[in-house]
């Protein structure tokens, strides 16, 4: 930190509130506290910060080194690895300027062993020279996201230890989740973080290329210092407001059990609040912080966040914080669709015609993740599905509860005028991000690692709003087939096996970081069935599945149909047949074979044959062909749409001619 | 002559021109008869014996479009079912002003490419009947075109330079602009001022090109003159003597064409149509429309030509 430049109080002063809030940041039990001031100058849009962790050592052997991750040094210029990666390989920084960049920047960093018989009092230990920068997962050594510090000497298992860091962050022109716009600002990941050390000792601290995050759960107590006349909102429970006398407000933020902070300020938020009651569930106070331009869509994200917290409540467990604040982000900001603990962010638009399925969907989708991320605090770095693919599943449940139908919208004249179309109803496939993975669907296993996932091209959203997100293997894997992995466990299960599976997980990781093994285990457990085959056929492969009623014939009498099996993947499936005098047969077919054929001697004709009726296997990738129908009226649909089709085609030729 | 008398006078014209109509109307026919078959194949293809096939009769299947769409290319990808209805209309002009003229796909371009040439080729005739007050035979009206077809399919490459000027490099100027006024803008009303503020240079060259270009062709037939070059600094100097005559009748004429797409967005059919008399409906509702913007641009050759006579 430059004193005085940034941070009002004088040198001595902020050394002396360092140390003074060291004593009170080593008490907490959880693997890290952390205690921070922070100042934000919106000129130069740069925050002062210092921060003290109470940092222990969980990890089973003595710990020799600490490493932290530095997220805003991703756009610090063009060579970090976050910029070169496969994600954002098409990104266009050619109207970014020198001030568009962001930073992070440890100026000091001071660490204090636990007290031992034999050293008496602590001893502050500088180690800012020591610091070096790091790439495990890239070694490209342009990249500042990790850096490490040797520890002069290791910390023993169950040891605490304190330290101090004072740091700079310049707040960059938004390109992913966090920025300034205007006099927006949405903050997140923007201080020094500690890595998570593992119980083998090694250091989980990846550098910030593709993915989300993952960090220990601890105690947070932040304060911010921002203009007068601001709104804030942020992690946590504001518990402390104090106007100072250079027209700032220090705003004091107290939250435990959480494992980030994350908050947004601008002068121009309108502040909404309800309150979320129910029978069986905690009460939570709901913030809104609404943009000006957004004003009557409050009920809109209200609805979405309560229907959350309820449903979510009700089926997995309860949300235990008492409080969340929904942020509506500025237009142009790209920190829409956000999680972070206790506060998200949803997004819509200017003019937005309800049953469009926005902000409901991302309201949904974001509150969701105080749960599936929020409190089952997977690592995101590498099993970005534990909570990506587990919430986009469980928003498409919400929806299909409480917010059908939805119809398709198209944005026209630049994307600020959308016409919904309401007899085009839109399925829940293209809403929760579900369709369109077939072609992206054999790019990666989902086993892998999440920061290893390959390279893809981006893919827009079905909403037409301009976002363009869930590109390539790292959405497939992260988000579309985990989503329809579990819908199809929950249909093979039941819903009452595949409920108590979910909200036994829930019960039993919440506040922890399970890995992938401990839901399988848990759902065997629950269902008292070896899923062992089915992870094998998902989870460790990249195998599609497509079944198809593939013919149906009349030989000698005797009516026949064969099915087929055209993915890789395998599944036991049910196949429906039905005949011209209204018989109805259910067979069991265990899917293995590549095709199967059903004779029915003495039998009348053959009408309808339907390959998984109940639509067991969400993970069909293409459901139109597991029907055949005698009386199909495919001729006369072609017709039907291809003249509609065919005005369109000569509305284009009658604009051509106008200007011909 | 007023504006009101030469648009009175051009709606007259226009409606004497059943027969010409009739011919544009087929032949717009002719254009997207085989790309529609093309298409119904491909659907009918995606379907095959399948309950959708059912869903679609009746009326949509949004996971039937997912799978479609998902492995559709060439013409058939240009199919989307916001397509239909208003959404048919919508397209054509929100690629005026969003990107530029967007077809989707190579071949849908060339057939709009043949469709603009045949409005070259009859343009000539069409003003020469006006002219000559004639109801013209079909070969008439072929010979009469193709006595002028050479010299406005010159125009036609001048007009498609500025075009092409203005989406190549005006629009993408204007967009920077845009980009740069609303660059730390946090309120999408204030974004869509500034954008709105861009439709105006934009549109108002595509219009002022498209309104000097309809003056040059009817300059070319009255003064029966040789050069494009010249006859387009005639109707220059005659757009600019006669500024609020011109731009009142063309808006007049905007206006009359707005008026039947607002009307067509309120009956524009849907997609509940399931049976092949409401699909006829639909289909006859649809020609109606076109009959209808082909009747509009007629009538804008007719009145200009009308106010053109008394102005010069």
């Amino acid at each position: 930190m430059k004193p005085g430049r940034c941070w009002p109080i004088s040198p001595l002063s902020g050394i002396l509130t360092v140390f003074a809030i060291w004593t009170l940041a080593s008490v907490s039990l959880m693997a890290v506290d952390y205690r921070i001031e922070a100042s934000l100058d919106t000129k130069s849009r740069m925050i002062s910060g210092q921060e003290t962790l109470s940092w222990r050592n969980d990890a089973e052997v003595p710990v020799s080194e600490l490493q932290f991750h530095l997220y805003f040094n991703a756009w610090r210029d063009k060579n970090s690895s976050f910029l070169n990666s496969n994600r954002v390989e098409a990104a266009d920084f050619s109207d970014w300027r020198d001030g568009d960049w962001g930073s992070c920047d440890i100026e000091r960093l001071e660490v204090r062993y636990p007290d031992t018989e034999q050293s008496g009092e602590k001893e502050a230990v500088d180690l800012t020279q020591q610091m070096e920068f790091i790439q495990p997962d890239d070694f490209n050594p342009q990249d500042r996201t990790v850096v490490r510090v040797i520890l002069p000497q290791p910390v023993q298992p169950g040891a605490e230890l304190s330290i101090a860091v004072e740091f700079q962050t310049k707040v960059p022109r938004p390109f992913a989740r966090t920025g300034v716009r205007g006099d927006y600002y949405f903050l997140a990941h923007w201080f020094p973080k500690i890595g998570v050390v593992e119980a083998d000792g090694a250091w989980n601290c990846h550098q910030f290329i593709q993915t989300e995050f993952y960090s220990n759960f601890g105690d947070y107590d932040v304060e911010l210092r921002l203009p007068s006349g601001w709104k804030v909102g942020a992690t946590g429970r504001l518990t402390e407001t104090r106007p100072q006398a250079d027209s700032t407000v220090i705003y004091r933020f107290v939250e435990e059990q959480v494992h980030e902070f994350a908050w947004t300020t601008s002068p121009h938020f309108l502040e909404f609040s309800r309150r979320f009651e129910h029978s069986s569930l905690p009460a939570v106070d709901m913030k809104l912080l609404l943009m000006p331009d957004h004003v009557g869509q409050e009920d809109r994200y209200f609805a979405a966040t309560e229907a959350t917290l309820r449903l979510y409540g009700e089926w997995f467990g309860a949300y235990p914080y008492g409080h969340v604040t929904v942020v509506d982000p500025a237009y142009g900001s790209r920190s829409g669709g956000m999680e972070y603990p206790t506060l998200f962010t949803g997004g819509t638009r200017w003019l937005n015609p309800a049953q469009s399925g926005s902000p409901e969907g991302v309201t949904i989708h974001e509150c969701g993740h105080q749960f599936w991320y929020g409190l089952i605090g997977n690592n995101e770095f590498e099993d970005a599905w534990l909570d990506e693919g587990f919430d986009t599943y469980s928003t498409r449940r919400v929806r299909e509860a409480e917010f059908q139908p939805t119809f398709l919208v198209r944005r026209y004249f630049d994307g600020f005028f959308p016409v919904i179309f309401r007899d085009l109803p839109a399925s829940l496939r293209s809403f929760s991000g579900l369709g369109g993975y077939y072609s992206t669907l054999k790019l990666d296993e989902m086993s892998k690692p999440s920061w290893k996932y390959g390279p893809a091209s981006f893919r827009q959203d079905s909403l037409g709003d301009g976002r363009v997100y869930r590109g390539g293997a790292y959405g497939v894997n992260s988000y579309t087939k985990p989503a329809m992995m579990l819908l199809t466990l929950e249909r093979y299960l039941g819903w009452e096996t595949f409920q108590k599976g979910m909200s036994t997980y829930f019960e039993r990781f919440k506040f922890k970081s399970p890995k992938p093994e401990d839901f399988f285990g848990v759902l065997e457990e629950v269902s008292g069935e070896n899923l062992d085959w089915f992870w094998e056929e998902t989870y460790r492969s990249s195998n599609i599945f497509d079944y198809a009623a593939d013919s149906v014939g009349d030989t000698l009498g005797t009516p026949w149909t064969i099915v087929r099996r055209w993915g890789e993947g395998r599944f036991p499936v049910k196949v429906q047949v039905e005949f011209a005098d209204g018989e109805i047969r259910l067979e069991q077919w265990d899917g293995r074979d590549r095709w199967h054929r059903f004779a029915y001697p003495g039998k009348s004709e053959i009408t309808k044959v339907i390959v998984d009726p109940d639509e067991v296997l969400a993970l069909d990738t293409r459901r139109v062909n597991n029907t055949w129908v005698r009386d199909s009226e495919e001729k006369f649909a072609a017709r039907k749409w291809a003249i509609k089709w065919m005005l369109w085609l000569q509305n284009t030729l009658e604009m051509f001619a106008f200007f011909s | 002559m007023s504006v009101f008398e030469s648009l009175q006078r051009g709606i007259r014209l226009a409606n004497r021109s059943k027969r010409i109509i009739v011919w544009i109307l087929l032949a717009s026919l002719s254009l997207v008869a085989v790309p529609t078959l093309i298409l119904s194949a491909a659907v009918e293809d995606s379907l095959g014996k399948s309950e959708a096939g059912q869903q679609l009769a009746e009326g949509y299947s949004d996971r039937w479009f997912q799978e479609y769409n998902e492995q559709a290319s060439g013409l058939a990808a240009t199919f989307s079912p916001t397509l239909t209805g208003i959404g048919a209309v919508l397209d054509g002009y929100d690629g005026i002003v969003s990107e530029g003229v967007s077809t989707g796909s190579l071949a849908v371009l060339g057939i709009g490419l043949a469709y603009s040439l045949l409005w070259v080729f009859l343009a000539g005739g069409i003003l020469t009947v006006y002219h000559e007050g004639i109801g013209p035979s079909f070969a008439q009206l072929l010979t009469f075109s193709s006595e002028y077809f050479g010299r406005f399919l010159r125009l036609f490459i001048l007009t498609g330079i500025t075009y092409l000027f203005l989406y190549r490099t005006l629009a993408p100027g204007l967009d920077w602009l845009v980009d740069e006024l609303s660059r730390e803008v946090i309120d999408e009303r204030i974004a869509f001022a500034w954008t709105f503020l861009k439709w105006i240079p934009l549109l108002g060259v595509a219009l002022a090109t498209n309104l000097v270009a309809d003056y040059t062709k009817i300059l070319l037939v009255l003064e029966r003159r040789r050069s494009v070059l010249l006859a387009l600094l005639r109707a220059l100097r005659l757009v600019w003597s006669s500024l609020g005559r011109v731009v009142l009748l063309y808006a007049l004429l905007f206006l009359i064409g707005s008026l039947g797409f607002f009307l067509y967005w309120l009956i524009a059919p849907g997609v509940s149509d399931s049976s092949w008399i409401e699909v006829l409906g639909v289909l006859v509702l649809g020609q109606l429309f076109i009959v209808w913007r082909i009747w509009v641009r007629l009538t804008f050759y007719a009145s200009q030509l009308e106010l053109c006579r008394s102005l010069r």
